[in-house]
């Protein structure tokens, strides 16, 4: 490893082009390039999964409103198509909002099992360096607090699916809560190349 | 975070003369140097390192020195990632989009793969056709692959394998951008937006 810190070297960079910018603005009078987060909008609607339990399954409805109830809601769930090659990994991304008392996402199964597992995953940046984690769960803030689920952040994985996930499709998720219970989120798939999708990947971040 | 310059030949030293002399150089008024740019400027220009493999779509022979167009921008990543690669190559396609039509002909994207024992050729080049059927996804014999890693300085990681043999990587989140000389001019952060990868894009196009 280089005995030098990289982080300073990055916040010299950065402060090199913060003040370097900002002075080729002021001396050109151009326009900087607009960091504008490319949203595009939410493919799916939101959906209070808990409102269309069906009604042959009572046990759900009594899960689902069990949900409703603690007040964890699920919206803008959409997954990444793929490729068509054999094998292939997708990720599913969400926000939860939850007005109510803290909770905690700890799993996540999917129905029908196109895919070989699901596992929640964590996406690190060290020195430039990008990895990936699974991990056990993530808590959600209560009163109002949100669990959002990104590109270049966090994911639920899946591994090994066994089908070509394509624009039209939906992935049928079934989120796992501490206190919530179990919540089912259908999530559209969204095209892979139309960027990073409606909740934040490829955001802009301020230089 | 921020990505470090794992593109710059002489590691984290250069990077940081070089940062300095150019914040030096802007403080020094020097209001005549133009060009800005939203990625990682890397100052030095070295000239990109060779890069021959096999092409996925026509399984064709790739040659980086030949058929060079005004700009090229190298990805290195692998076809099991399921965030961060797409995201890229998403941004990137995006970015294409975004650009006069005049000036796609010019911008040429290669991704290459850092894991040869699974994405094949032609897999590769399925994987970006889904992207923009311009782009090109390079593999090859896994010595050749792994020469193009060692010689581009790609720092790759394989995790250990599951029951069933899957695994996953860790690798440089950037991608590469070359002038028409195939000099290494850029390095584009993971996080950079579709408009501000397509500005760099137009900017370099300019000087040519
Ligand atoms: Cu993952």
């Amino acid at each position: 490893m280089s005995p030098l810190n990289p982080s300073r070297v990055a916040r010299a960079a950065t402060l090199a082009v913060v003040v370097g910018t900002s002075l080729l603005a002021a001396c050109s009078g151009e326009d900087m390039t607009p960091v504008t987060a490319t949203r595009t909008p939410a493919a799916g609607t939101p959906k209070a999964a808990a409102t269309t339990a069906p009604t042959t399954a009572a046990t759900a409805a009594v899960k689902a409103s069990a949900a409703a109830a603690a007040g964890v809601r699920v919206r803008d769930a959409w997954a990444r198509s793929t490729a068509g090659n054999p094998d292939e990994n997708s990720a599913v991304y969400l926000v939860v909002e939850n007005p109510g008392g803290a909770d905690r996402l700890i799993g996540a199964t999917i129905s029908p099992p196109i895919s070989r597992t699901v596992e929640l995953h964590v996406t690190e940046m060290n020195n430039g360096q990008m990895a990936m984690r699974q991990v056990e769960g993530w808590d959600v803030p209560g009163s109002g607090g949100t669990l959002e689920l990104k590109p270049a952040g966090n994911h639920v994985m899946l591994i090994a699916l066994n089908r070509q996930l394509k624009v039209g499709d939906t992935v049928s998720l079934t989120l796992k809560f501490e206190k919530a219970g179990e919540i089912k989120v259908d999530a559209p798939v969204r095209d892979a190349a139309a960027a990073a999708g409606g909740t934040g990947g490829g955001m802009a971040m301020p230089k | 975070m921020r990505p470090h310059y794992s593109y710059l030949p002489n590691g984290l030293g250069l990077a940081r003369v070089a940062v300095l002399g150019w914040a030096l150089a802007l403080l020094l008024g020097a209001c005549a140097r133009a060009p800005e740019f939203n990625s990682k400027v890397i100052e030095a220009t070295p000239l990109a390192p060779e890069l021959r493999l096999v092409e996925g779509s026509s399984g064709a022979p790739f040659d980086l020195r030949e058929a060079s167009p005004e700009v090229t921008v190298v990805y290195f990543g692998y076809t099991h990632c399921p965030d961060v690669c797409p995201l890229m190559m998403g941004s990137l396609t995006a970015a294409m989009r975004q650009l006069p039509e005049g000036d796609r002909d010019d911008v040429r994207v290669v991704m290459v793969t850092i894991d040869p024992e699974r994405d094949t050729p032609e897999i590769m080049g399925r994987y970006v056709a889904q992207f923009d059927q311009s782009f090109i996804g390079l593999s090859g014999e896994p010595a050749d692959v792994g020469k193009a890693i060692a010689d581009w300085r790609i720092e790759v990681f394989r995790g250990d394998k599951d029951a069933y043999g899957s695994y996953f990587m860790s690798h440089p989140a950037g991608a590469a951008v070359l002038d028409a000389r195939r000099r290494m001019r850029l390095e584009i952060p993971s996080d950079a937006s579709p408009a501000q990868i397509a500005a760099d894009l137009r900017t370099l196009l300019q000087e040519s």
